[in-house]
């Protein structure tokens, strides 16, 4: 017997399993763990609930101290926002919230569009503490659930469990002696797959931007065009953790991979609008033909 | 794939004569047996190939996985489920005394790998089995040196059901909370 979760979290469905033998009680634990702190994070990051730690910054300039295990997720953001010249921010969260991606799921967009500031000048990260300079709704949603994984993948390892696999919606942490079969699904039929990723102690992240759609928006938005970008159907990496894996799918709707590759390391998968398909030239796994 | 082809072997080695880890593997692969059908597991591959005496299984057992693991020694080598494990073998024999040979692929939390299962019955006993790792080595290089740099692909889908996957990676699993709100937008929409 071991542990085989399924259930729904942060907006998606989460399904955790370990080969590591464990007896009900030690299954219990954990799960329990494991939901409390998927708890604490969504309380801390969520922008579609009222009483998280986000929606005050929204409300309240000053200081907040967050969990310990804040500053991956800060200190990647921050970098990212550089690496991208600003394209990716955090403070895309008022511009999807302007749009009518809200937490009433409106889809009307206002007819004013706020466009994101510069992020030193809205908020500033020291360990522990995010200190609001002004009143900016944030988004986590480009690495918040990857790093999420990352967070639940280390309790299980807290828990000496050894072979698992978290996933939350397809952004998916393995470890284990054995690779496991990732089909990338198509992004015009989900009932199909166009391939697969071969994924060995590393994460898998996927994006598409054709699902969560309204108007002509989808979840992902130009901060200086405040349009979706519309070359790319769909993306995946490879990297050495979720966080990172996830991040880097939002990148790719924003720059060369090249560029990219620059700064961090990672295999990456690209379905273009014209459905053509671009992958690194180590990416472990297979595009069917 | 060649399946479930009693070809009527007579006995030739008590599971007492295998090597150590063959012998291991033997116990604990009858301990699977015992738990999930009290004489065989026929592991299916791509769903395709399927066992024409029993119903299939899920191939996803748990225990299954540790057949793989048996070298070593972390499986659950549970002793005393012997091949006296599977169950009713008084009265005549539910199935035809042979070897019985199956490929099959599996996957478990821990990844996925194929294996071959030899057993040998005798009067609805298990009198020989062994297990073979599947040919899955090459398949990471061969995945590896799938991409040709300056080769342009186009989406081929594959049906999803047709392929052997762990898990699927995309946009699908969306919130219920957004897909609820896009359908009473439309709702709104048409009214």
């Amino acid at each position: 017997m071991s542990l085989d979760l399924t259930f729904e979290a942060i907006g998606t469905l989460w399904h955790i399993k370990a080969s590591d033998p464990l007896s009900e009680d030690r299954q219990k634990e954990i799960e329990k763990k494991i939901k409390d702190r998927i708890d604490i994070f969504d309380k801390t990051y969520s922008r579609f609930r009222k009483d998280s730690v986000i929606w005050k910054m929204s409300e309240e300039t000053g200081e907040y101290v967050l969990p310990n295990d804040a500053d991956p997720l800060l200190s990647f953001y921050l970098d990212m926002y550089e690496v991208s010249g600003g394209l990716v921010t955090p403070l895309i969260g008022q511009t999807l919230r302007d749009l009518g991606y809200d937490e009433k799921y409106s889809l009307v967009p206002k007819e004013k569009i706020t466009r994101p500031v510069d992020l030193h000048a809205a908020i500033e990260w020291k360990k522990p503490t995010l200190t609001i300079k002004e009143k900016v709704l944030l988004d986590f949603g480009a690495a918040g659930k990857g790093a999420l994984v990352d967070i639940v993948g280390g309790i299980l390892r807290d828990e000496h469990i050894e072979e698992f696999i978290v996933d939350a919606g397809g952004d998916i942490l393995h470890q284990g002696k054995n690779s496991i079969r990732v089909g990338l699904e198509n992004p015009e039929n989900f009932k199909e797959v166009i391939g697969l990723a071969e994924l060995s102690n590393k994460s898998i992240a996927g994006s598409a931007g054709n699902r969560r759609v309204w108007n002509d928006y989808n979840h992902i938005i130009n901060p200086e065009t405040l349009s979706s970008p519309k070359t790319i159907l769909a993306v995946w990496a490879i990297a050495e953790n979720t966080m990172l894996a996830d991040g880097i799918t939002t990148l790719l709707y924003f720059m060369p991979p090249e560029k990219i590759r620059e700064k961090y390391n990672f295999e990456y998968l690209i379905v273009f609008s014209d459905r053509s398909i671009e992958a690194s030239e180590n990416f472990p796994g297979e595009i069917f033909s | 794939m060649d399946i479930n082809t009693p070809n009527n072997k007579p006995l030739q080695t008590p599971p007492s004569m295998k090597t150590g880890k063959v012998g291991k593997a033997f116990l604990v692969y009858v301990v699977v047996l015992a738990g999930i059908i009290g004489l065989l597991v026929f592991l299916s591959r791509n769903g395709q190939d399927t066992a024409t005496q029993n119903p299939m299984t899920d191939g996803t057992s748990a225990p299954i996985e540790s057949i793989n693991n048996s070298g070593n020694g972390s499986s659950t080598d549970t002793s005393g489920n012997t091949a006296s494990g599977n169950g009713n073998s008084t009265g005549q024999s539910t199935y035809k005394d042979g070897t019985y040979t199956a490929v099959g692929s599996y996957m478990s939390p821990g990844g996925k790998d194929s294996v071959t299962v030899s057993l040998t019955l005798k009067n609805d006993i298990v009198v020989d089995s062994s297990v073979t790792n599947g040919a899955n080595d090459s398949t990471s290089s061969r995945y590896q040196n799938f991409f040709i740099s300056g080769y342009k692909q186009y989406v081929t889908g594959k049906k999803i059901s047709d392929i052997h996957l762990d898990v699927v990676s995309g946009s699908s699993l969306t919130s219920r909370g957004f897909n609820e709100a896009v359908t009473n937008i439309e709702a709104q929409a048409k009214a």
